[in-house]
């Protein structure tokens, strides 16, 4: 058992989702792209016609 | 779970290097016990089982196939040489159940999670150790303490919470930087406009609220403040003149058709109806009578009084008055000339001359005239700029009202004339205008004085100057609301931006709560670790290596990264003769750490139905610690089902057959044509050369096949090897001393005959190596009787 899945029970609904997305087979990178493709980041400036990804 | 063994790999076809292994072909073997009865032996897995081979044999392969059947992989590759063809295993289990493998994976789980493996990657996954270096720096240090080894899953949590903690920092630094660059944005659009990031935010509320349509409007009012702020700066120069403005006058004036009169006695409110007025008349001869006599009325009432009731001639014309022709006629001439009628007259001209007033003061209507003056002394000083309205009756208008005048003025003339063609209707809208106007000419006077009396106050009290800035705040505030007005697209983005930075930090505080939760979770797991295995590690390790201290670093887990004098984690010591050796552990010092915790591990399994695997524990070990490692491995594991020691190792097999002595198999896997195969020795024979040299003594018996050949051929290259080296050489010895023991123990004769051999010895060995018995001869019957003379050529050497 990880150390996370030993904590997850202990944590609020919200942050459970988070360590949800905690895939530490894949870089920082890649972890981030799936937060902002499941909504939890977005790191784009301005409405949906003049977005700028930072 | 109950106990259960392996029995034995009955096949195994193109799995890893076994390309193909049958155990019954390998090792049932017929014979005649010692009372002339035929039996037969299959050597199946007792419960424990010694296995030895020498390296890329297929060792460690058969532990992979173990591992396999615990649950790591269903898929196990096929062998280098046969990817395109079919797999096959069949595993026999003490109670002659049976596990199949195939392409698809096993058959059952009955073996799942059975196995406890002891091997390199236990090694290498369970033991850490991080120290000082060269390249040490001080970050390195905080991060990982000082020296320090990992056991268990603490290094893997380790790295847990250095992902959770890395993974915070890549996206708070990309949230900053995503706020840097929406700021880099908006401080281009404020440059100059005088107000900063922060203030704009603080202003996100009232900004939202602004409306595009009102633009014009703040325009205006910007405009008109910057005015008034330049009276007032005007006001505070010339002081003195703002003592000297007078007031504006009132119109005040009121068109009212309404009149009070006195009727019987009692006053009345009439409205004033010129249509009445102009329709005052009596009968037409009376008429003309009247106008005969307009002057002479006095004369008139003077006879009227004589004439009574009783008189018989008329005072006028002296005549008789016959009753009833004249005496009607003659009252009736009373009645226009008595009281009543004369007040009705006088009322219908009192009426007449006000209306003909209103008229009058309605066609001269207009603005004070002193105003105008009054406002433009004012209009310098005075910051609202109120303007006075136009008070002036139009032309068209003016023209209906004279005419309406002339009629009254030809009513009053005429009284008793019928007067046709009022505009009383028209005059009517005339007056409710002139009202109007009159009302905001009035209030725009009352507005404008209040102004001057104001800035009088404020010039007596001296509040001119908080004025100015009252009026200089207003201005600032009005060119930021215009400009955010002008700007509140790019300023909602930026908005967006902070509402969305403040989402993303949301996720930051999550990752740092759940990295706190893990610091708290690892520094308790690490307590409960130290308490369950600690001590037993240490004993294990002292058994093993007696040189050797692992050591709990504080007596107690701590996991600060803050604390960087000394910022210990969840780890231990490791001291080697009192020297501090954490960081440098050699593969040895790791693999007696890794075994006593494996150790310490097993004692603590609280299920022992579980088969124990080791796999070459020892390969960096000395004598000494092959010797301990063995009597542990006796020692921890008879409590459990099944053990298998693998091992490449001559001294350690030597030393694990002697200490592991009861319900004991011993193995050897040997590499034939190619796959992998597992040989059980007998207990008489377990010294492997004595085995194979059994086995030559009777080749006669053997069918002389293809496979035998290299079988045959590969023991014998085993023997020869083996023989001089372990049984001349003491290899198989746990210290110099023994070595030099066995060696010395044989004469000289004996040392001889190897000199004397030594040419058919390098012969024999070099036909092994080279003699095409890796590959299958082209002519089998040749080949086996080429073996059969080495073989005859080895025994007669009695080696």
């Amino acid at each position: 058992m990880t150390l996370l899945e030993l904590i997850k029970d202990g944590l609020k609904e919200d942050d459970k989702k988070i360590v949800s997305q905690l895939d530490f087979q894949k870089s920082d990178n890649e972890i981030i792209a799936d937060m902002i493709k499941s909504g939890i980041l977005n790191f784009e400036y301005g409405n949906k016609n003049d977005k700028e990804a930072i | 779970m109950a106990t259960k063994m392996i029995k034995k790999l009955s096949k195994i076809n193109n799995v890893l290097s076994y390309s193909f292994f049958d155990w019954d072909k390998i090792n049932l073997v017929s014979f005649v016990d010692s009372d002339g009865n035929q039996k037969t032996r299959d050597g199946h897995f007792v419960k424990s089982n010694i296995i030895f081979a020498e390296n890329a044999n297929g060792k460690s392969k058969l532990v992979d196939i173990f591992k396999s059947l615990n649950g790591r992989d269903t898929k196990i590759d096929k062998h280098r040489d046969r990817k395109t063809e079919g797999q096959e295993a069949k595993i026999i289990l003490d109670d002659n159940s049976e596990t199949d493998f195939s392409e698809t994976g096993w058959s059952n789980e009955t073996l799942k999670s059975k196995f406890v493996i002891f091997d390199k990657p236990f090694v290498h996954n369970f033991v850490h150790s991080v120290g000082t270096e060269d390249g040490d720096t001080p970050l390195r240090r905080q991060k990982r303490g000082k020296n320090i080894v990992y056991l268990g899953n603490f290094e893997k949590y380790s790295e847990e919470i250095e992902r959770v903690n890395s993974l915070k920092s890549s996206i708070s630094e990309k949230n900053q930087l995503f706020l840097q660059t929406g700021q880099a944005k908006i401080s281009g659009l404020l440059n100059g406009h005088g107000i900063s990031t922060d203030e704009l935010v603080g202003k996100k509320t009232e900004i939202q609220k602004f409306n595009k349509d009102n633009l014009q409007k703040i325009k205006d009012q910007f405009t008109k403040q910057q005015a008034d702020l330049a009276k007032i700066d005007k006001s505070i120069k010339d002081k003195s003149k703002i003592s000297g403005l007078s007031l504006l006058t009132k119109v005040k004036k009121t068109f009212i058709l309404k009149t009070e009169v006195f009727e019987q006695g009692n006053k009345k409110e009439i409205e004033i109806d010129p249509t009445f007025l102009f329709s005052f008349t009596v009968a037409r001869g009376v008429q003309q009578t009247l106008h005969k006599i307009t002057h002479k009325k006095d004369f008139v009432q003077q006879g009227l009084a004589l004439l009574t009731n009783e008189a018989t001639d008329c005072p006028f014309c002296e005549q008789k008055i016959k009753n009833g022709d004249y005496v009607q006629v003659v009252k009736d001439y009373q009645e226009i000339f008595d009281e009543s009628f004369a007040n009705e007259e006088k009322n219908i001209r009192t009426l007449l001359s006000k209306y003909k007033n209103i008229l009058e003061s309605l066609r001269d209507l207009q603005p004070p005239s002193g105003n105008l003056n009054v406002l433009n002394q004012a209009k310098p000083f005075v910051a609202s700029g109120e303007e006075l309205p136009q008070l002036i009756i139009a032309d068209n208008e003016k023209e209906a009202i004279k005419e309406e005048i002339n009629l009254v003025l030809g009513k009053d003339k005429k009284i008793l004339d019928k007067i046709e063609g009022s505009k009383i209707d028209q005059i009517k809208t005339i007056i409710e205008s002139a009202t109007s106007l009159i009302a905001k000419y009035d209030e725009a006077v009352e507005k404008i004085n209040k102004e001057i009396e104001q800035l009088k106050k404020d010039s007596l009290e001296g509040k001119l100057d908080t004025k100015k800035e009252e009026a200089q705040k207003e201005i600032d505030r009005l060119k930021n609301e215009i400009f955010f007005i002008e700007n509140k697209e790019n300023i909602e983005k930026y908005f967006e931006v902070i509402d969305q930075k403040d989402k993303n930090d949301k996720i930051v505080e999550a990752l740092e709560r759940i990295y706190q939760a893990l610091k708290t979770k690892i520094v308790e797991q690490f307590g409960k670790f130290v308490e369950d295995y600690f001590e037993l590690i240490k004993g294990f390790v002292k058994e093993i290596s007696p040189s050797m201290e692992i050591l709990n670093i504080n007596g107690q887990p701590t996991y600060d990264r803050r604390n960087t004098q000394d910022p210990a984690q969840c780890g231990f010591s490791v001291k080697y003769n009192n020297e501090d050796c954490a960081g440098s552990l050699s593969e040895g010092e790791k693999q007696v750490i890794a075994l006593a915790f494996f150790f310490a591990d097993l004692r603590k399994h609280s299920d022992k139905n579980k088969i124990v695997v080791l796999d070459d524990p020892i390969t960096s070990f000395d004598a000494g610690k092959r010797k301990s490692t063995a009597e542990l491995i006796q020692r921890e594991t008879k409590d459990f089902d099944q053990l298998f020691v693998f091992t490449c190792d001559p001294l350690f097999r030597e030393y694990c057959l002697k200490q592991i002595a009861d319900e004991r198999n011993f193995y050897y896997i040997f590499k034939t044509k190619g796959s992998s195969s597992i040989h059980y020795a007998p207990k008489d024979k377990e010294t492997i050369y004595t085995s194979f040299e059994t086995e030559f003594k009777d080749i006669s018996n053997v069918v002389g096949s293809n496979e035998n050949v290299v079988i045959y051929g590969q023991k014998l290259r085993f023997c020869l090897e083996t023989k001089i080296k372990e049984d001349y050489f003491g290899y198989s010895e746990d210290n110099l001393s023994n070595m030099i023991k066995k060696v010395t123990g044989r004469n000289k004769n004996e040392f001889e005959k190897l000199f004397d051999n030594k040419k058919i010895i390098l012969q024999i060995y070099s036909y092994c190596n080279t003699g095409g018995l890796a590959h299958y001869p082209k002519d089998g019957s040749t080949s086996w009787s080429e073996l059969n003379d080495k073989i005859k050529q080895y025994l007669d050497l009695e080696l």
